[in-house]
């Protein structure tokens, strides 16, 4: 039967009942951090088994009393800067986090010059 | 036969596409009749990619699998309507629509505005003809939908089950219109740079045709994110996927583009503001046609991952926006007026918007291709997603807010400041009653919620008054009526914000495993987990449970559903949701535990979330009427 | 003016970086572990039934050997098998498979099936000491010297190709010549 064939694709992948997300607060975390295998969606999202699998060691570390930074080091210690939603502030990404600002203030500079009230 | 057919159409587009690219810009140098060609040119253009579209559409009606593109994206099971569909639902046939609708556009300038000003409008088509020339040329030799099947296939393979839907249905054909729609001031904007004249009635004509496309492009956009929300299964509405950022960005120029062109129609200035726009405007479309079809980025819309095809598209770019870019460099500064303004003018105001969404827009480019600068240059490997762009958008579009609320109020080169002061009581009742309200009902908040609030009230009542104003001191009403687009436009806008605002702060979501027959709590309701059965689809088959839910209104019920295609070997989560104006509450399935009967469900509470779309369409809504009002006025003249 | 160049100096930046990116691949993570230490860990022995057997970081030490990632779930693995059988025996080098979240039996019927390259491999049941090598898509290949260091990093199936262009040269450097001269 058709319907034993799906019920088996389904069954097949038998969900970790711990695998839930159970606060805000872990909800929060598992969206800064990128999935691997599907590139597009968070760990809060992703059903790929690696996510599944970095879900709990994640759980784990917040189990340990790791603090948010700590648990980011862990990940980019294996898996490099790309894990991260939210890009580091250091040297190189400086220009993204700065550049918006300094847009802003050239924008503000510039209209600043071209408006002058008139008394 | 019909593969024959549709590559002879697209051969003699594609000659005509040159004729036109050459012939009436020559005519404007030489000074003779060649300009007339412009029209039947851009209506015989029109005619071929029609008939090249006709046919592939007939293909996948007729599953005609010996084309391969039809194969790739067809199948005997597939629903008619969703025949329809699947035509552009790969990256040839998108392409192909994308070129019809340019040649749509083209074609009703060519009807419509050319009689109110025949030298800059040929000159406009011709320019079109150029990028036409450029994009039936990438399709007919790189990415053709009706090359042949190398093999036999009897089945095809079946449209991509998400997409196999009626959201999909609307969305890139809006969104396409929109993207293309922005062809025309850009062609205009070149048209001007090669005359060195630019009058500012010429903006007369062109303001609906800016109008109309800002509105596709709002709607279609739009529908993309309602459609994922409801489809993906994940209940978020916007992603900052590439794609999406590649959507926004030109929609963020338009609207620039559109305040732009009130300054210079009223006055005479900013001229040169508006040739930029338009050309970066119509530069961040061809770049969003790039991203997603060069697998240069990661996307979840990503159509071809193909640096060849990425290579053609970046040539043609590279040789529109340089020639256009360089003539803007050499001849903008004819256009420019050296005039100060006034701090408090309406020209100021217009000024300081047209730069923050500038800014804005360049920062999402920045934020999208960051990565891409990063690997280029062996800097590794970094994602930019969500976080970054929900902060810094934000604290971009705080001051916006603020400027959107007074502006409406300003004068045309001088304000008094009395006008600005009764909007101070405007200003406290924006302030003091959300603040009131959310202390009343002991919900919780941040400085965001806050601010989110205070925009929603301060754009919303600032727009009423100054509608109020017009409407009962105005004895023939004219003013109103004329302003009329401009108060529902920001209205909408207003409802948007409150929309987000509510969504953001105020939405919960659960995740849990049920027992069937038991039942959870959630958001102050009851869900009671009541069945589970099989469920057989046109071309898919089903697992749907249904949900129960028992609150102090009544009762509704859920069927979330785990969905396989025929052709597909995961299953797809199909969420039930039920929505009203102030709420949507939404089910979604996941996966069973130890056996079948425990289930993972996610549950969410999405507060205010239809405001979102809603408010979005009544600025969509205002921009129609834009376009029927002035076009109304063009005829009468 | 010069101010109305700017654009078009910023099109041509663009337009440059853009390029640039047509020869990257965007799903490519590169690993942080190239120049680092191999990662500490212990695990079950997949064909031992002793469950105090265990193969750790230490089990291959003062020569340059291959870790490879592998599943009978990846397809992959699959395709690259054959030639892993070959390079077991021409290269010199030991290999340790990691048996990423597999079923043991499975795994064990498997390799008698289509051969067994490993002079190692150890059972990652869980997938945590995947984890802990950054690994995030079967078949995943590491080089590592006598000092245990991680040289280089290859995902995706093996083929003669990249064997040739990326581990030749390091097995070279590292071990003086190829095939390795086994202790």
């Amino acid at each position: 039967m058709r319907f034993s064939l799906i019920l088996v694709l389904i069954y097949s992948v038998n969900l970790w009942s711990q695998d839930l997300i159970q606060t805000e607060y872990e909800r929060q975390l598992f969206e800064q951090i990128r999935c691997l295998v599907c590139q597009n969606q968070s760990l809060a999202d992703s059903q790929a088994p690696l996510a599944i699998d970095l879900r709990r060691e994640v759980r784990e570390l917040i189990e340990l009393g790791y603090s948010e930074e700590q648990i980011f080091d862990y990940l980019t210690q294996r898996y490099g800067d790309f894990v991260l939603y939210r890009p580091r502030f250091n040297a190189v990404n400086a220009i993204l986090w700065l550049g918006p600002a300094c847009m802003l203030f050239i924008a503000i500079f510039g209209f600043i010059r071209v408006t002058r009230t008139k008394i | 036969m019909i593969s024959f057919f549709g590559n002879l159409a697209l051969v003699i587009s594609l000659a005509l596409a040159l004729v036109l690219s050459i012939f009436p810009v020559t005519g404007y140098f030489l000074n003779n009749e060649w300009k007339s060609l412009a029209r039947p040119l851009t209506l015989l253009i029109f005619i071929a990619i029609a008939i090249a579209y006709v046919l592939l559409t007939l293909a996948f009606l007729n599953d005609e699998f010996s084309i391969l593109y039809v194969a790739s994206n067809s199948n005997t099971q597939l629903p008619l309507i969703y025949k329809f569909t699947a035509v552009w639902g790969g990256h040839e046939g998108s392409m192909l629509l994308w070129v019809l609708f340019l040649s749509v556009w083209s074609v009703a300038l060519a009807m419509i505005s050319l009689r109110h000003d025949p030298v800059t409008v040929s000159l406009s088509l011709s320019v079109i003809g150029f990028v036409l020339l450029g994009i039936i040329g990438f399709i007919f030799f790189t990415s053709n939908p009706f090359d042949l099947s190398p093999r036999i296939i009897a089945e095809g393979n079946d449209l991509n089950p998400l997409l196999q839907d009626p959201g999909m249905a609307i969305h890139p054909p809006m969104l396409y219109l929109g993207y293309v729609g922005l062809a025309i001031p850009f062609a205009f904007s070149v048209a001007i740079l090669i005359q060195g004249k630019f009058q500012q009635q010429q903006l007369t004509w062109l303001r609906p045709w800016l109008s109309l496309c800002w509105a596709f492009l709002t709607i279609g956009i739009t529908l993309g994110s309602w459609w994922a929300y409801y489809e993906l299964g994940w209940g978020g509405w916007w992603f900052w996927d590439p794609v999406e950022n590649a959507s926004f960005m030109p929609w963020l120029i338009a609207t620039a583009l559109i305040h732009s062109a009130a300054v210079t129609e009223s006055r005479g200035s900013f001229k040169s503001w508006f040739i930029l726009l338009s050309i970066i405007g119509f530069a961040l479309s061809l770049l969003g046609t790039f991203l997603v079809r060069s697998g240069v980025l990661v996307s979840v819309h990503a159509f071809a991952s193909d640096p060849s095809r990425g290579l053609f598209i970046l040539v043609l770019i590279g040789l529109i926006l340089g020639i256009s870019l360089l003539l803007f460099a050499l001849r903008a500064r004819v256009f420019t007026s050296n005039q100060t303004l006034n701090l408090l003018s309406k020209e100021s105001f217009l000024l300081a918007n047209n730069l923050f969404l500038l800014v804005a827009s360049l920062t999402i480019l920045l934020g999208t291709i960051y990565p891409l600068i990063l690997d280029g240059m062996g800097l590794g490997k970094i994602s930019v997603g969500a976080p970054y762009f929900d902060l810094i958008f934000l604290y971009l579009m705080i001051p916006l807010m603020l400027i959107i609320g007074l502006g409406i109020h300003s004068d045309w080169i001088k304000s008094s400041s009395s006008k600005f002061r009764k909007l101070i009581k405007v200003t406290i009742i924006a302030v003091i009653l959300p603040t009131l309200i959310i202390l009343f009902l002991d919900l919780d908040f941040s400085i965001f919620t806050l601010v989110g609030y205070w925009s929603f009230l301060w754009i919303l009542l600032s727009t009423l008054v100054w509608a109020g104003q017009l409407f009962f001191n105005d004895k023939s009403k004219a003013a109103f009526r004329q302003q009329l687009p401009m108060i529902i436009a920001h209205s909408g806008l207003a409802i948007f914000i409150f929309g987000v605002t509510c969504v953001n702060n105020y939405s919960q979501t659960i995740e849990e495993v049920v027992a069937l027959n038991s039942s959870i709590e959630f958001n102050e309701r009851e869900w009671f987990f009541g069945d589970l059965r099989e469920v057989e689809g046109p071309n898919y088959l089903a697992i749907e449970a249904e949900v129960i839910m028992t609150d102090a209104n009544g009762t509704i019920n859920f069927y979330p559903q785990r969905r396989i295609y025929s052709n597909q070997s995961s299953a797809m989560t199909e969420a039930s949701i039920d929505a009203n104006l102030s709420r949507d509450l939404f089910v979604a399935l996941g996966d069973p535990v130890n056996g079948s009967s425990e289930w993972g469900f996610r549950f969410q509470y999405r507060p205010f979330i239809r405001l979102i779309w809603l408010g979005a369409l009544i600025m969509a809504i205002g921009g129609m009427i834009s376009t029927i009002m002035n076009h109304r006025k063009l005829r009468l003249a | 003016m010069i101010k109305y160049f700017i654009p078009l100096l910023f099109f041509v930046l663009l337009s440059f970086f853009l390029y640039r990116g047509l020869s990257l691949n965007p799903t490519y993570v590169p690993s942080p572990f190239i120049g680092q230490e191999v990662p500490i860990f212990s695990l079950p022995d997949l064909l031992s039934e002793n469950p105090s057997s265990l193969i750790t970081n230490e089990s291959v030490i003062n020569q340059t050997y291959l870790i490879n990632v592998w599943a009978t779930w990846c397809v992959g693995c699959r395709v690259e098998h054959g030639f892993l059988n070959e390079i077991s025996l021409s290269s010199g080098l030991p290999i340790l498979g990691l048996n990423w979240r597999d079923e043991r039996n499975e795994a064990i019927n498997w390799l008698e099936t289509l051969g067994n390259p490993y002079q190692f491999i150890a059972y990652d049941q869980l997938g945590e000491v995947a984890i802990d090598f950054g690994v995030y898509g079967a078949p995943e290949t590491f080089l590592v010297n006598s000092d245990g260091i991680i040289l280089y990093k290859h995902i995706s199936p093996l083929t003669p190709e990249i064997w040739q262009q990326e581990f030749i040269p390091r097995i070279i450097d590292s071990c003086g010549s190829y095939p390795c001269a086994s202790l």
